[in-house]
Order: C-alpha cells, then structure tokens, then sequence
C-alpha cells in the first residue's frame, strides 16, 4: 500500500461567479513528482492555495499525511505560491531567518539552500535589487529550509533564463531523488515531460486526465509512413493486424496502433504488399500535442 | 511567554532593518520630547500675552511640578498618538502589499500566532512610549523643582499606565482597520475620517453617557484635561483621576478589536 501524502475529494471554489474549482479528486503518494498541468486560469494556482490553507473552499475536503490540515503538517510542506513574496526592504538571509523562525529550523539551514540555489554570495543584498530570476531562486531556497517531505512548486521556472530553468530542473531532479515528494505546477509542458513521473490535467477547474506520465505517453505512439503512392498505402495500412486508426498529414499517414508499435513489423508488412517505403518514423507524440487533443485548444499550437 | 517570544521574534526581524520604521519612530520620539519639554515655554508664553491684556491676573502653570506632570504630560502626548497609529498601519498593510502574509501562512504560523505577533507588537510600542512620556515627566520634574521629591509617588502616577492603554486602544482600533481595508493609503484615509470627523459627529449627536463608548473618544477620555489655575479661575473643574469606566470601556475594545481582527483572518481568502 504506498503511502498518501495527499488527498483530495471534490474540492470546490468560486470566486464571485467564476467556478475556479468545480469538484476536483486527487491523490497524490509518498515519492511522486506530481504535475499539475493546464493553462492560466485553470485552477492550479486555487487548488495549491486551498491546499496550503491561504485559501478556504467552498466545498469539498482534503488531507494531508491523512490528517487535516494544520500548522504541523504545514512545517513537513515547503511551498512557493505564485510569484515570490518576501520583504523588499531585508536582504536575503532576513528574509530565510523570518522563515526559519516560523518553521522552528536551524538558523544555519539557510547557508546550505542559499548556496544550493546559488544566492550565498547575494545573501546580504536586499530582496529589492534582485531581478526576477534571483527572487524565483530565493523562493524555492525559502521552500527548502529545513528539508521538508513534500514541496510545492508553483510555475518554479517562470521568468528564468534557459540556463536558469535548466538548473532548476535539475534541482527539481535531485531533489525528488531524495525522495522528496513534488507538486509541480506548470502550463509548460515540455516541463511536466521532463521532470514529473505523475500528471492531472486540468481545464477551466475541471480535471482531464490523471495518470502517470508513462501512460500518458504509451497512448500517443504513432509510425509516420511515406510511400510514393499514398493511396496504395492508405489501403494496405487498413489491413495490418495491430491497426487502431490513421491520419494522413503533408502525404504522409501516421498511424496508431493497437498494441506497442514496431516499425520493423510495418515495414516488413508493407513490402509482403508491394510497397517500399521511403520515410518510416516512429513519433512519439510530445505531452504537448496530447495535452492541446486533451483541452480541444488547438489555437497556438506548433 | 517564551509563546510570546516566538511569535514576536519574526516581527523584530521585519523591524530591525527597516529604515522606514526607524526613520518614522526616530521622528516620533524627537517630536514628543520636544514637545514635551517645550510645553511649560509654550504655556508661560500664553500667560504672559494674556496677562497683558487682561485685568485680572492669570497665575503661571507649573506644568512639571510633582505630581501633576504626570497628568499634564500623558495628557499632551495624547496629542500625538496618530504617529504610533500609523507606525502601526504601516507594518500591518506591508504584510498585504508584499503578499508576505500569505507567505507566512503557508509557511506554517498559524492565524492566531500571526495576529499574536502583531498584537504584542502593539502592546510593546504602547508600553515603550509610556515609559518615554514618564522618563520625560520625571527629568523635566526634577529639573523644574529639584528639591521636590515627595509627590513623586502619587495615585497620579496612574496616568502612566492610563496613557498606555489610550495608545493601546487606539492602535488596535487603527490595527483593525488595517487588517480590514488591506491597503495603506486607504487605510489612513478612512482612520483620519473617522477619528477626527465622524466619530465626532456621532459623539455630538448622542448624548454624552453613550458617546464615551466610542472607542476613540473612549481612549481620550482616559487622560482628562488637566486642571489649570486659569480653569478654576472659570469655575471649570475636570477629573484628576482615570474612571475605571472608561478604562473597562477601552480594554473591552482591545478585546472587541482582537476577535475582528481574528475573524477577518480565518473568514477571508490570502
């Protein structure tokens, strides 16, 4: 039996008369990089805000450590919520020890998440001069005093640099390998691709889907096939045994299958048929492209 | 107490480097000593313009001498409680306007340990310009009249404390507001509206056993106007002493403000 961190039933949240959350489930487990993917105003933000108790739901409950929620169960939890609050007129190191000394940890805690987020020798600046990137960074190095058992990342890589953003991920990484449970959430993507082992999908406060992101990706492999005449393709394709469905797109058919694609077997199939291929391409379909099919928002895609 | 420590350790680290705060207290002590030792100046000069004009004598007032200094000076400082007031509405609506509220909350301090940091904030700025006031009363005394040591020691002393809780009052009043409208400019906006005009509207229609309790006049009430020889001159003759009405009346807002403020933070959304 894996061991809940989280759980989540039917949680509800208007503001006025927007429905921000409308019934969500979650259950999230010791261990996981759990993303919360959708895009702005999709409810992420007010889930994480419910969850952490700045914001009260309307209905609906959730438990922590199978616990309700409580300052204790808040100290086991490091969080960035939004964009990164901290006072603009203390410097860095001010600004941990206030954050130390809610969450009783040791004072020389924030030596090592300063160095780990690369502030140590900016420590004594106040918040202010920082740009955008650094207050992120200081954000998460807030987020990690004391070692917490799960952190809470709210669009950590906003507003960072590539190198910055590969960093953090790479933080991110080697922090879940510790076995620091994560909640990510993120409208990138490629993110959620890269870092997290488990996904929900939301949309308008709904949630799509909800599963780890392996299986995300099994459902959406498919075998791009060129031939010179695309009609012979298209009949020959209908008849090979694995064959689930087609698209034909810029002449060439991409075709799902039934079971794990081998395109080896494809090919093989086509040539018993008189037919040589001359592009054959196994896509994996990006979380991105499924993500857009998942929303029906297929305006702004690549 | 160590709870006290705990939860007010936090706000003295958002103080320690905060110009603005020091900048503004720094004023507020400067001013209140001056004024505090310029009074008896400023109240000679008086005498003697009008002493001038009129046929009768005016008496000099002593404002230092032992122990009406006490009541004399809590009384003019009362004047300038709108400086903690502020001070105090300063520190509350950051906490909004830098989100760092928010922040605190899920970083793990409860509601109520947040609101007990600022609380006791209050009660540690009330209590530290009370004993600024009776410092002063007690140098300029001994200036004035350094042989005068036996009325040190009076019930007029009671004016200290007295003061305190009027400081008290009113910062819980203006601590409230705070924590209601969130945002500074409108804050002191609605403060200054209804400290100096509405409340007064309302206190001049209602009959005067009601209008005491309202909670700015309520703390004024605390430190009466003291009695100068030129009043009993008129006939006019105010309290010398603090009603234990009027110090139930303010002590039951400091509690009223309390659960509001306490309220507002568990009702609303971060």
């Amino acid at each position: 039996m894996e061991e809940k961190v989280l759980e989540i039933n039917s949680l509800s949240k208007n503001f006025g008369s927007v429905k921000a959350l409308s019934g969500l489930n979650l259950s999230i487990s010791k261990g996981q990089v759990f993303g919360l993917l959708g895009p702005n105003g999709s409810g992420k933000t007010t889930t994480l805000g419910i969850v952490l108790g700045a914001i009260l739901p309307v209905n609906g409950s959730f438990r922590w450590f199978g616990q309700p929620l409580s300052s204790a169960a808040l100290k086991r939890i490091g969080a960035i919520l939004e964009h990164p609050n901290f006072y603009p007129y203390l410097n860095a190191s001010d600004n941990l020890r206030i954050i130390a000394r809610v969450r009783n940890t040791p004072e020389n805690d924030s030596e090592r998440v300063l160095k780990l987020t690369g502030l140590f020798d900016r420590r004594k600046h106040r918040f202010q001069t920082y740009s955008f990137g650094m207050k992120q960074r200081l954000a998460i190095a807030a987020a990690m005093l004391g070692n917490p058992e799960v952190l809470i990342l709210d669009e950590p890589t906003n507003g960072l640099d590539p190198s910055g953003i590969a960093e953090i991920r790479e933080l991110i990484n080697r922090i879940a390998s510790d076995g620091v449970t994560i909640i990510l959430a993120s409208h990138l993507l490629d993110e959620v691709q890269k870092v997290c082992s488990h996904v929900a999908v939301l949309q308008k406060g709904n949630k799509l889907f909800s599963g780890s992101v392996d299986e995300v990706l099994s459902n959406t492999e498919t075998i791009v096939i060129g031939a010179e005449d695309v009609k012979k393709l298209e009949q020959a394709i209908l008849m090979y045994p694995d064959y689930l469905s087609h698209t034909i797109n810029n002449g060439f058919i991409e075709l799902k299958t039934k079971d794990l694609c081998q395109p080896g077997d494809v090919n093989q199939f086509l040539f018993s048929h008189g037919i040589a291929c001359s592009h054959l391409n196994m896509h994996k379909k990006s979380l991105e492209s499924y993500f857009l099919e998942l929303t029906g928002n297929h305006s702004g895609s690549k | 107490m160590r709870k006290i420590k705990s939860v007010l350790n936090p706000e003295w680290i958002k103080i320690l480097n905060y110009r603005t705060f020091w900048i503004l207290t720094g004023l507020y002590a400067v001013t209140l000593i001056l004024l505090l030792f310029s009074i008896q100046a400023i109240l000679d000069n008086i005498t003697l313009n009008v002493n001038n004009k009129s046929p009768l004598p005016v008496p000099d007032f002593p404002v230092y001498s032992f122990p009406g200094v006490w009541q004399n000076l809590t009384y003019i400082a009362g004047f300038l409680k709108m400086f903690p007031a502020f001070l105090v509405i300063i520190l509350i609506t950051n906490e909004f306007t830098f989100n760092t509220l928010k922040q605190q909350i899920i970083t793990g301090s409860s509601r109520l340990d947040f609101m007990a940091g600022k609380i006791s904030l209050i009660f540690l700025l009330s209590v530290s310009v009370a004993l600024l006031v009776g410092l002063s009363g007690l140098v300029a005394g001994l200036i004035q009249n350094p042989s005068d040591y036996k009325d040190i020691i009076s019930p007029k002393l009671w004016f200290i404390p007295a003061h305190a809780l009027e400081l008290l009052t009113f910062m819980m009043f203006a601590a409230f507001l705070a924590f209601l409208l969130k945002r500074a400019g409108i804050t002191v906006i609605v403060f200054l509206l209804y400290s100096f005009i509405i409340e007064r509207i309302v206190a001049f229609r209602l009959p005067d056993s009601i209008g005491r309790f309202l909670p700015v006049e309520a703390s004024s009430n605390l430190v009466p106007l003291p009695n100068s020889s030129l009043m009993k001159l008129f006939g006019v003759s105010f309290s010398e002493y603090t009603s234990w009405q009027d110090a139930g009346i303010c002590m039951a807002w400091v509690v009223i403000f309390t659960l509001l403020i306490y309220r507002i933070l568990l009702k609303r959304d971060l």
